[in-house]
C-alpha cells in the first residue's frame, strides 16, 4: 500500500540578467609596406596608447563594461559590451510525492524550474536592471564606438605616414619630410 | 583433439562477439549491418567483456590505425618493417602499444544508445569523455568511412550530433595540438615517419574541409582556427629547429586552401547554421575565419623569406633550393589570389 506524502526543500532560485553586444572590425591600411610589417607599426603605435594592455598578441582595454580587443597578427579589432547580474532568492519548493521506490527527483526539478519561470516574472528589481542596463548601452553606444575609431583612425594615420617615411629610406636618403596634418599631406624629397 | 582446441579458443562469449561484429561492420561503412548486430541487450552490466574479446578487440584496432593512417602516411614505407612503423607515430599521438579503455567503450555505449534512440543512461555528454589519440582517430574513421557509403543513414539518426561534433576528420588538428613530444625529441626514424607522412596529411584535410556544410558554423569556425594554429606551429617548429622539411605540409595545404574555394566567403555564407544569425553577427564570424587565413599567410610568408634567407655557400641548401623550387611552384603562383580573397573576405559585400 502506498501513501502520498509531502516533501519540502529549501532552494536558491537565480536569474540572470545579461546584456551583451560585440563588435568586430578590420583595422584597414593603405598597402605601404607589406601587411606583417603594417600590422606591426601599429601594434608598436597602440602599445603607446594609455590604459591598453598586451598578452601575447592581443593588445587588450577594460572600460567598464566594455572589453576592447585588438589581434595585432590579424588586425581583426574586438568590441564587446558586457553586463551581467544575477539575482537571488531563498524558496521553499513543496512537491506532493505518492510512489515509493521511486525517485522524486524529476518531480524536484520541474518544481524548481516552475519556481525559477515565476521569480523571473515576478522581479520587478531584475526588469528594472535589465532596462536600466539596456538604457545605458544605448547611451554609451556612439560615443564609446565613435571614440575607438577616432582613435584608430588616428593610428592608421601615423602609422601610414611612418611607413612612408620607412620606404623613402629604403629608397635613398632622406632630405626633408614636411607634414601637413590637417590636409592628410606628407611630402619627403629622397636623395637618389 | 588439437582442432577441437582451436575451435573453442575462438568462440567468444555472446557480448564480445556483438562488440567486435558491430566494429567490423562499422569499418566498412555499413551502418545498417553493424547496428543489427549491437542491440542495446549486447552491452554487458559494468561494461565486463572477457580478457580474450579485448585482446581481439585491441588487434583489430590496432590494424584499422595501420591499415589506414600509419601504412597511407608513409609512402616510404617499404624501408621499414611494418611492425617497427607503429612506433614511430608519437608525433600523431597515436599509441603504439593502443589498449581499449572504458572511456572509449562508454563512446560506443553513448552511440548505441543515440542508435537505438533510448533515453541516456549516462549523463555526461557524448564525445566529452577523455580519449586517446588513437580512440579519437577510431572514431573518426568510423564516420568518415559511414560518411562515404551511407551518408544518408548516418545522417538520419546523427545528424544533430554531426553538425555540432567537434570531431575532426583532420586527424592532427585539434588533438595533437600541443605536439608532443617535441620535434628533438624524437628519433630520426620517428622524424623521417613524420616527413613521410604529408600525403595521407592533405589528403584528410581535403575530407575535412570538404563536410563543412554539415556542421554548424561554431564547429567550423573553431576548427579552423585549430587546424591552421597547428599548420602554424608546425612552421614555426620547423624554422625554430631549422626542421625544414616540416615546411612541406603547411606549404602544400596553404596550396589547397586557396584552389578549394576556403577563402570562398559565399561558401561560409551558405551554410545553412548560418540562416539564423544577425547580419552583424555573420560579418563577425566571417572576420574571424579570416583572421586565422591571414596568420597562416603571415607564417608562410615568414617560412618564404627564411627559405630565401639560405645562401648556396650554406651547408643545408640543397635542402632549401628544393623548398625553394616548392615555394615558387606552390606558394608564389596563389599568393595574390589568396591575399585578394582575403580582401574580399573583409568587405561587407555578399554575392547572391
Amino acid at each position: 500500500m502506498s501513501h502520498t506524502y509531502r516533501i519540502s526543500r529549501k532552494e536558491t532560485i537565480r536569474n540572470t540578467v545579461k546584456v551583451n553586444e560585440e563588435w568586430k572590425s578590420l583595422i584597414e591600411t593603405l598597402p605601404i609596406l607589406p601587411q606583417v610589417e603594417m600590422a606591426k607599426l601599429l601594434s608598436e603605435e597602440l602599445a603607446k596608447e594609455n590604459d591598453w594592455s598586451k598578452s601575447g598578441n592581443v593588445h587588450q582595454k577594460q572600460d567598464g563594461n566594455w572589453t576592447i580587443e585588438y589581434d595585432e597578427e590579424s588586425m581583426l579589432l574586438s568590441i564587446e559590451y558586457d553586463d551581467e547580474k544575477t539575482f537571488e532568492r531563498e524558496e521553499t519548493i513543496e512537491i506532493s510525492g505518492y510512489n515509493p521506490g521511486y525517485s522524486d527527483e524529476p518531480l524536484i526539478t520541474s518544481a524548481i524550474e516552475r519556481a525559477k519561470e515565476k521569480f523571473i516574472q515576478e522581479s520587478t528589481e531584475a526588469k528594472d536592471y535589465e532596462k536600466a542596463a539596456k538604457n545605458k548601452l544605448e547611451q554609451e553606444i556612439e560615443p564609446k564606438l565613435d571614440e575607438i575609431e577616432g582613435l584608430f583612425q588616428d593610428l592608421v594615420e601615423v602609422v601610414q605616414i611612418e611607413a612612408l617615411k620607412k620606404k623613402a629610406r629604403n629608397i635613398g636618403e632622406i632630405e626633408s619630410i614636411a607634414e601637413d596634418k590637417e590636409n592628410g599631406e606628407v611630402k619627403i624629397i629622397v636623395k637618389i | 583433439m588439437t582442432h577441437l582446441n582451436i575451435g573453442k579458443k575462438n568462440l567468444l562469449p555472446a557480448n564480445d562477439y556483438y562488440l567486435l561484429s558491430f566494429l567490423t561492420r562499422i569499418k566498412n561503412g555499413d551502418i545498417g549491418a553493424a547496428f543489427s548486430y549491437f542491440p542495446p541487450v549486447s552491452f554487458p552490466r559494468g561494461f565486463k567483456f572477457s580478457s580474450r574479446g579485448l585482446e581481439v578487440l585491441n588487434s583489430i584496432l590496432k590494424n584499422w590505425i595501420m591499415n589506414d593512417v600509419v601504412m597511407p602516411s608513409a609512402w616510404q614505407n617499404r624501408v621499414y618493417k611494418t611492425s617497427t612503423i607503429a612506433e614511430f607515430c608519437r608525433f600523431w599521438d597515436l599509441e603504439a602499444e593502443y589498449k581499449i579503455s572504458i572511456n572509449f567503450l562508454m563512446v560506443l555505449r553513448d552511440i548505441q544508445q543515440l542508435w537505438y534512440e533510448e533515453e541516456y543512461e549516462n549523463s555526461s555528454y557524448l564525445f566529452d569523455r577523455k580519449l586517446s589519440g588513437s580512440e579519437k582517430v577510431f572514431l573518426d574513421l568510423m564516420f568518415r568511412k559511414t560518411l562515404d557509403t551511407k551518408k544518408r543513414a548516418f545522417m538520419s539518426r546523427f545528424s544533430e550530433l554531426y553538425k555540432s561534433m567537434p570531431l575532426s576528420s583532420f586527424n592532427f588538428s585539434y588533438h595533437t595540438l600541443s605536439i608532443m613530444p617535441r620535434w628533438n625529441e624524437l628519433s630520426s626514424a620517428e622524424q623521417y615517419y613524420m616527413i613521410a607522412s604529408t600525403d595521407y596529411y592533405v589528403e584528410s584535410f581535403v575530407q575535412w574541409e570538404s563536410e563543412f556544410h554539415l556542421k554548424n558554423y561554431e564547429v567550423v569556425q573553431q576548427e579552423i582556427g585549430l587546424v591552421l594554429q597547428k599548420l602554424i606551429e608546425l612552421c614555426s617548429i620547423g624554422i625554430k629547429d631549422e626542421v625544414w622539411s616540416l615546411f612541406y605540409l603547411p606549404i602544400e595545404i596553404f596550396y589547397r586552401i586557396s584552389q578549394n574555394g576556403l577563402l570562398n566567403k559565399n561558401r561560409y555564407l551558405e551554410m545553412k547554421s548560418f540562416e539564423s544569425l544577425e547580419e552583424k553577427h555573420v560579418y563577425g564570424v566571417i572576420l574571424e575565419i579570416r583572421s586565422s587565413f591571414q596568420k597562416f599567410l603571415n607564417k608562410i610568408l615568414e617560412v618564404k623569406r627564411e627559405m630565401q634567407s639560405i645562401g648556396f655557400v650554406e651547408e643545408n641548401f640543397k635542402i632549401a633550393e628544393k623548398l625553394q623550387r616548392l615555394i615558387v611552384k606552390r606558394v608564389d603562383p596563389v599568393l595574390e589570389i589568396y591575399d585578394k580573397q582575403l580582401e574580399y573576405m573583409a568587405t561587407n559585400e555578399v554575392r547572391k
